[in-house]
């Protein structure tokens, strides 16, 4: 019996999956342990000579260096040994090799960015880099990435999945580019609004997705007092773009392409609620008399964060701030000069279009003949499965897309080789406002509101990125259509795809929103300007928090208080929601017109006595929170569920809370009915769930690891959160997006910065999460840029050798 | 099961000399493990090299720890005893992998549910080992 004992014992262990558990986890012989002991080493050989990486107490590494490639080649290292896996994935997921190592599950991730071929259009961009100064010091950046794969144990993730990293490649850091311009700019925006008008009706559609907001707090409002560059159309009725013949053409006349097409592509489109805050204040209104800059992006929190914070110090500056890793260069952040930031325009950079095409589905007509689209085999690999092969297709503008018979052509201008790479560069070598606007001529992508200062007092803001010009029949027209591709409407003058852009026919940089020297200006993805001198787009962020930042500073510069970073950094707290104050007395009014239950009264009180701040140990903050959830839901679902329209439609915040009960939506039940039905769900929900404040809700579980499902222990422990997708304090607990990095900089003064949990994506690493509870409190830690690190945790010495 | 005495047909030389039954290969080693099993001096040694050769296995392979249970436990006077040698040596196994580990042992320690397989394992394995010693 023993023995018989044994042998199943020993079978079961060899033959069934417990094997490959003990392969990776058996105490002394699991292949994870290899991960737990990385330490960085004392010495590594460089091809490009001497640099010194000092990482501080917060993880932070310090690269200081003679020669700038020699620092890069140290930069790789650095990024390497804290982030490589998050690195490799990425370019998986942008070059569609993901399904390589998780299986068929991604497939159709793949497949999407397969057919964008973003990695055609990283290629033309190192092309173009390539022969620019930034160019050898993507290379070295590449090397040093290559040269910690070969030599340090591969991070836990590796040996949990079983696989190695390939070589980094410079085009491989152009790719990171392209997906954040894609993260921001990447919206289909008018195939889901001609899916909705042909669902709903134009008008219904032109309700709920305004293509103007009505409010009065756009990021240029008339009260921002500023200087503008001169430029050859000033006299602004010369060429004929002018907003209101641009936007006049907008009605969509072409139909919807087919819910399927859509609802596949709403899948690969910016993640929900993508966004940012950034403002500064002149000199004026600063204690210290130098201008103050506060910033953070709302992007995807994760784990580990989406940002790297890295500082580079050469002859030539010393520059400090985020990053994504896969870049060298600091992205946002300060260097002795200036500091600079950038929040999303919400512009709209990509168009759809619409083509005749022949019974064979082989041909496309265009510019009055009949075209071969230009195809190309791409093999998909995947893991325990068969490898699949597409064939990707391209038009004149760029990729096909196709779902069930469904065909669109996609122009993006990331789609081209684009000059972002030498633009960051030399933004981290500008030494002020002059060489910042120079560098600024090259960010062609991604559309973005850049918010400068310098130690000169100087500040300025300007949209970034290529704004393209569309015409039919001559008449320029805004992009928020799909356009008759085989007609030639709405084509991009200049614009090469997979190529080298003349950028001929798009607005010329003295053109685009601007404004040199504001006093108090800010940004938080709201409308750029009321009357923009040429279609900007109309993906706009509702106004709450560009209004309550606004709001503030205004109170704060009336009264004559000079603010300090503190001042900044509360304000980065603020937490006080905008649809709230739109929307709660119109339900108390609503419950006090009706004789409702001792339940409903007493959400009534709670709402009443509710100061409005959605913080984690407010109740009414959680009353509240649901219950707009439930009415945007009952308001919309009737007729979206009845019109085969799911969530992924339904409109914003904006759009219900500025409703009139004469919509049709409220045809079968009054917006009162409604408020007081959402109540009532909300209640239950609450009742349900067994909460009792906002942050029994609103907590950081979302933010996932790639691989949190699977190994839940390389998730950040569950805390409670302040914050709405409304407010300043911006956090989407939908979604996971919120405050990826906060910063608050004063040029040639104080910085101060924070992360959403840690620098190292070292699971083992003490600063995997060191800065979560901080980054929870918005308590910032220093982000000097001219001194080296107070407290040196790890010093490696990079010398001269071929690695 | 493991007391009877050693077949005696099996005893016979190449040579076709006789040897006496108590000198024969397999009858020294039984000898030699009844001494090992009974003497606590010659015990000991063997349970630190058997310790040592187990933790060496595991440190090679995840099997080990069921040879490193299997070593402690044949060094046992009975299976009993032979199955807490085996818990002993998956304690010591554990002991051994938080020396290795240093800073990361807490970091570990939180790995849920990882380190429940950590620590069944680290027992499991060489229990099952141990049972090795009902059958000599």
């Amino acid at each position: 019996m023993l023995a018989g004992a044994l042998a199943a014992g020993i079978g079961g262990l060899t033959l069934s999956g417990a094997r490959e558990l003990l392969e990776q986890f058996a105490p002394l012989s699991g292949r994870a342990w290899n991960a737990a002991d990385r330490t960085r080493p004392e010495s590594v050989e460089s091809p490009y000579g001497e640099a010194t990486l000092r990482v501080d107490d917060d993880g932070v590494p310090h690269v200081e260096a003679e020669d700038e490639r020699a620092a890069y080649f140290a930069v790789g290292y650095a990024q390497a040994f804290d982030r490589l896996f998050q690195l490799d994935l990425q370019r998986r997921v942008m070059r569609g090799q993901l399904s390589e190592i998780v299986g068929e599950a991604t497939l159709e991730d793949d497949e999407f960015h397969a057919r964008m071929d973003f990695v055609g259009a990283a290629e033309a961009t190192w092309e173009l880099a390539a022969e620019t100064p930034a160019g050898p010091l993507v290379e070295a950046y590449a090397d040093g990435v290559n040269a910690a794969i070969e030599r340090e144990p591969l991070p836990l993730e590796f040996e949990l999945l079983g696989f190695e990293p390939r070589e980094w490649t410079p085009v491989d850091s152009m790719l990171m580019e392209k997906q954040i311009s894609w993260d921001l700019t990447g919206n289909f925006g008018e195939l889901r609004r001609a899916l909705v008008a042909d669902r709903l009706g134009d008008d219904l559609a032109g309700a709920l997705y305004p293509e103007r907001m009505d409010h009065d707090v756009p990021i240029l409002r008339d009260e921002v007092d500023a200087d503008r560059l001169e430029g050859e159309n000033d006299d602004d009725s010369s060429d004929g773009n002018e907003a209101t013949d641009e936007t006049a053409g907008s009605v969509d006349s072409t139909g919807s392409v087919g819910r399927e097409l859509t609802g596949w592509l709403s899948r690969f489109e910016s993640p929900t609620g993508v966004g940012s805050n950034s403002w500064v204040v002149s000199g004026e209104h600063t204690d210290s008399g130098r201008p103050i800059v506060a910033y953070d992006p709302h992007l995807t929190l994760m784990t580990p964060p989406l940002w790297y914070e890295q500082r580079v110090e050469t002859p030539e500056t010393s520059v400090r701030g985020a990053t994504f890793p896969g870049v060298p260069f600091v992205i946002a952040g300060a260097n002795e000069s200036g500091t600079w930031s950038f929040t999303n325009v919400g512009a709209d950079v990509l168009d759809c279009y619409r083509y005749d095409i022949d019974d064979d589905g082989e041909r496309y007509r265009y510019d009055g003949e009949w075209r071969e689209f230009e195809t190309e085999e791409r093999e998909l690999a995947v893991a325990n499965g068969e490898n699949r092969t597409i064939t990707l297709r391209k038009t004149v503008h760029g990729p096909v897309l196709e779902r069930e018979e469904q065909t669109v052509g996609v122009a993006w201008t990331g789609h081209t080789a684009t000059r972002t790479t030498e633009a960051i560069y030399e933004f981290g070598r500008s030494d002020g406002l002059e060489a910042l606007l120079s560098a600024t001529r090259k960010f062609d992508l991604p559309t973005q509101n850049l918010v400068y200062a310098d130690a000169d007092g100087r500040t300025l803001y300007y949209a970034t990125g290529k704004l393209p010009v569309r015409t039919i029949d001559g008449d320029a027209v805004a992009g928020n259509q799909i356009f008759d591709g085989s007609a030639g409407e709405g084509e991009w003058e200049g614009f090469t795809p997979f190529g080298e852009s003349s950028w001929d026919g798009f607005v010329p940089f003295e053109e685009k929103p601007h404004a040199i020297d504001p006093d108090v200006l800010a940004t938080a993805n709201q409308r750029v300007v009321d009357d923009p001198e040429h279609y900007v787009g109309v993906a706009y962020a509702s106004p709450y928090r560009g209004a309550r930042i606004y709001d503030r500073l205004d109170k704060a510069v009336a009264s004559g208080e000079l603010t300090d970073l503190e001042f900044h950094r509360d304000l980065q707290r603020d937490a006080r929601d905008g649809r709230a104050e739109q929307l709660v007395p119109e339900l108390l009014e609503t419950l006090d017109d009706r004789d409702v239950s001792d339940r409903l009264e007493e959400a009534g009180r709670t709402l009443d006595d509710w100061d409005r701040r959605m913080v984690r140990e407010s109740a009414g903050a959680l009353v509240f929170a649901r219950w707009m959830d439930q009415f945007r839901r009952l308001t919309v679902e009737p007729q979206f569920g009845d019109n085969d329209l799911d969530d992924s439609y339904y409109p914003g915040d904006w759009a219900i809370a500025t409703l009139g009960d004469e919509s049709d939506l409220y045809a079968d039940r009054s917006r009162a009915e409604t408020m007081i039905a959402a109540l009532e769900e909300a209640l239950d929900e609450i009742d349900d769930e067994g909460w009792t404040v906002y942050g029994d809700w609103n907590t950081t579980g979302p933010i996932e690891h790639p691989f949190g499902v699977e190994a839940p222990f390389l998730d950040y422990d569950e805390r409670p959160l302040d914050g709405s997708r409304a407010t300043v304090n911006n956090y989407r607990v939908a979604s996971a997006v919120g405050s990826s990095w906060r910063m608050v900089v004063e040029p040639g003064g104080d910085a101060t910065a924070i992360l959403p949990g840690g620098n190292s994506g070292d699971y083992f690493s003490d600063h995997y999460a060191d800065q979560l509870e901080r980054w929870i409190e918005n308590d910032q830690k220093p982000m000097a840029v001219d001194t080296d690190p107070d407290d040196t945790d790890t010093t490696v010495e990079f010398t001269e050798g071929s690695s | 099961m493991s007391e009877h005495e050693p077949d005696s047909s099996e005893a016979g030389g190449s040579g076709g000399r006789s040897e006496p039954l108590d000198e024969s290969p397999v009858a020294r080693s039984r000898v030699l493990l009844e001494r090992i099993r009974t003497e606590p001096g010659p015990h000991a040694v063997a349970v630190v090299i058997a310790v040592a050769l187990g933790l060496l296995f595991s440190w090679l392979h995840w099997f080990g720890l069921v040879v490193g249970g299997a070593l402690v436990s044949v060094l046992a006077p009975n299976l009993r005893r032979g199955v807490v040698g085996a818990v002993a040596f998956g304690a010591v196994v554990l002991v051994a992998f938080a020396f290795a580990l240093g800073s990361s042992t807490w970091i570990v320690i939180e790995m849920t549910p990882v380190v429940y397989l950590v620590v069944a394992s680290a027992f499991g394995l060489p229990v099952l080992g141990s049972l090795l010693r009902g059958l000599l």
